[in-house]
């Protein structure tokens, strides 16, 4: 009987801590999604006050069926967030480890390793990179991709690559700028890292050095089971940035279908379905997290 | 005798090696972030001789042009736009950090009914890009609300754990708190203490590290956002400072490739962009800067020396 009044005062508690956010999410999330996959399934009549009537799923069945140029694309970008995500999230672990160690100037080095996090949302990277202007108002031309972008160059002096010839050049090129891309997806990860790396008791390695444990072993038996929530935070982070930002060629499509040809519709469409396989992603991986730690519970 | 003595001399020279090596990897990993950086500082100060001359990559030499910061500053309105974005970028960093934690404090340690369901909506949330929500969300504010002309679309949103990546902190701070150990809350259960009470005077003191993450966060893509400062703020006295970089990089793209006209290139051009885009990212950089510090006192705190 007393657990039952437990679970409800928790229950309770919980609900009063979380209500603002409940409040937030009819008002500023429940409300625009519905209005957005509304417009998704039916014709505008009026942009003013969103007039519209219904239509049913034909841009959906445009999209997956019948258009060759989408279902293609969504593969490309998918296939890119899997291979750059892990990469991602475990050179700034490894990186926010090393800035995590007792050296000089490691102030100096936690500013340099964030520099790309503070110079903005990608404007003035682009800016910096010669990307031009097209960028900026996404129109880029659906056959490029974000990976084509190759900022490689920064690395190398060009003069240096022609005595490689040309295949050589070519790898080393694409290898660099990889890491490269890597790199920059890292700023905000790092931080999550260090954060989650001060969070930890220095008691707990003192008392493993005491018992004679490696670095190595305190690293896979302390610093990850201790971290292993940011790590999930961080894995999440990497894939909805790179799945929501404007460089990458589904939402330079969804932007420049809604905003130069005004079809918010077929935009609409193409982000609903965008939407749910990011989920099935999420959900896999959250379900991957969950076993892990059941596991580890036993 | 000697043993222990031989011991040491190569614990001292794996030492030694180790940390030349974490030096090099370091300096040559943030070599590439760098590069960008050194490449905007010296665009910066170039005159427009040097900029047009291709020989001319680092060093100007046509000497230091630093008018170019002054005109940047004056296009980028800074008088009145520096204080908006002051004020803006504070306030909803305060504001997100104290609606955040508790939201996320309630997802953390308290289990009900549906508390799986809320935090998968949590996760929608966050990863609906804003870009497709963007004309609902504008026709709510503006024609429902009447929220036009200031900048409470921005602000009163993330009261709600909504606003700018809203959801991004919340989650963050979930994830902190679970891993708390739950003796302390205990004892101040015991202790008669309230649940909101112990959010604040227990949970939140021992939780510098998440609350230094989540005001980094918060405070650098407000200051670096224009997306909805774009949509909501265009009144001229309530514009943010970054809002203008857009327009004077299109400026200076616009004089270069004209028609073949040579318009009066002397005023803007790419080096006035780039002193832009670094009086942009100077404040930013000196609040990080003190915040990093934090990091470095977090250690000392709890002694968690490697």
């Amino acid at each position: 009987m007393k657990s039952v009044s437990f679970k409800r005062r928790q229950a309770i508690q919980g609900l009063i801590l979380v209500s603002p956010w409940i409040i937030g999410t009819i008002l500023f999330f429940l409300y625009p999604a519905y209005e957005t996959f509304a417009l998704s399934v039916s014709e505008l009549d009026s942009i003013k006050g969103l007039q519209k009537h219904y239509l049913g799923f034909n841009y959906y069945r445009n999209i997956l069926f019948e258009s060759i140029a989408y279902v293609p694309m969504y593969q490309r970008v998918f296939k890119e967030m899997l291979i750059r995500t892990p990469l991602v999230v475990i050179f700034s672990l490894f990186i926010a480890i090393l800035l995590n160690l007792d050296i000089k100037g490691r102030g100096a080095l936690r500013s340099l390793f964030v520099l790309p996090f503070l110079l903005g949302s990608g404007f003035i990277m682009q800016q910096i990179m010669n990307q031009g202007l097209q960028d900026e108002m996404g129109d880029t031309a659906m056959g490029t991709d974000t990976t084509s972008i190759s900022r490689g160059t920064i690395l190398i002096p060009r003069e240096v690559l022609w005595y490689l010839g040309p295949k050589v050049a070519n790898l080393v090129m694409q290898f660099l700028s990889r890491i490269t891309e890597v790199l920059w997806k890292c700023p905000v990860p790092i931080i999550l890292f260090l954060g989650g790396l001060q969070s930890i008791s220095g008691s707990l390695y003192e008392s493993a050095k005491v018992d004679g444990a490696t670095q190595w072993e305190m690293f896979w038996k302390i610093t990850l089971p201790m971290i292993g929530d940011i790590i999930l935070v961080a894995i999440i982070y990497t894939l909805i940035d790179m799945f929501t930002e404007s460089t990458n060629s589904v939402m330079a499509n969804i932007h420049s279908m809604a905003f130069k040809s005004t079809r918010f519709e077929y935009a609409a469409a193409l982000a609903c379905i965008y939407i749910v396989i990011i989920l099935v992603l999420i959900g896999v991986i959250f379900g991957i997290a969950a076993l892990i730690s059941k596991s580890n519970n036993k | 005798m000697r043993f222990p003595d031989k011991l040491k001399h190569a614990e001292t020279w794996k030492h030694i090696f180790f940390r030349f090596f974490t030096y090099l990897l370091l300096f040559s990993m943030a070599f590439v972030f760098l590069y960008p950086f050194l490449f905007l500082l010296t665009d910066s100060v170039k005159s427009l001789a040097d900029l047009t001359d291709i020989t001319v990559k680092w060093i100007p030499t046509r000497g230091l042009r630093w008018v170019n910061y002054k005109y940047a500053w004056q296009e980028l309105k800074g008088p009145v736009t520096l204080p908006n974005s002051i004020y803006m970028t504070g306030m909803a960093t305060f504001i997100h950090v104290i609606s955040c934690s508790f939201i996320g404090y309630g997802f953390a340690r308290f289990h009900f009914k549906g508390s799986n369901l809320l935090f998968g909506i949590l996760v929608l949330a966050m990863v609906i890009p804003l870009q497709v929500m963007m004309i609902p969300m504008f026709i709510l504010y503006s024609n429902v609300f009447g929220w036009t002309n200031s900048m409470k679309p921005i602000l009163i949103p993330a009261i709600f754990g909504y606003g700018l990546k809203g959801g991004l902190y919340i989650f963050i701070f979930r994830q902190f708190f679970v891993a708390l150990p739950k003796e302390l809350e205990e004892a101040a259960y015991i202790d008669g203490c309230g649940f909101i009470q112990t959010h604040f005077r227990i949970i939140l003191p021992i939780s510098k590290s998440s609350i230094l993450v989540v005001s980094i966060l918060s405070m650098v893509f407000h200051w670096n956002d224009y997306t909805e400062p774009n949509m909501y703020l265009t009144n001229p006295k309530i514009r943010i400072f970054p809002q203008g970089l857009p327009g004077l990089y299109r400026m200076a793209v616009q004089m270069v490739d004209d028609l073949g006209y040579v318009i009066d290139k002397s005023l803007y051009n790419q080096a006035t962009a780039s002193a832009g885009a670094v009086l942009s990212l100077l404040p930013i950089l000196i609040v990080y800067l003190f915040a990093q510090r934090s990091f470095v006192e977090g250690i000392q705190h709890t002694g968690a020396k490697q």
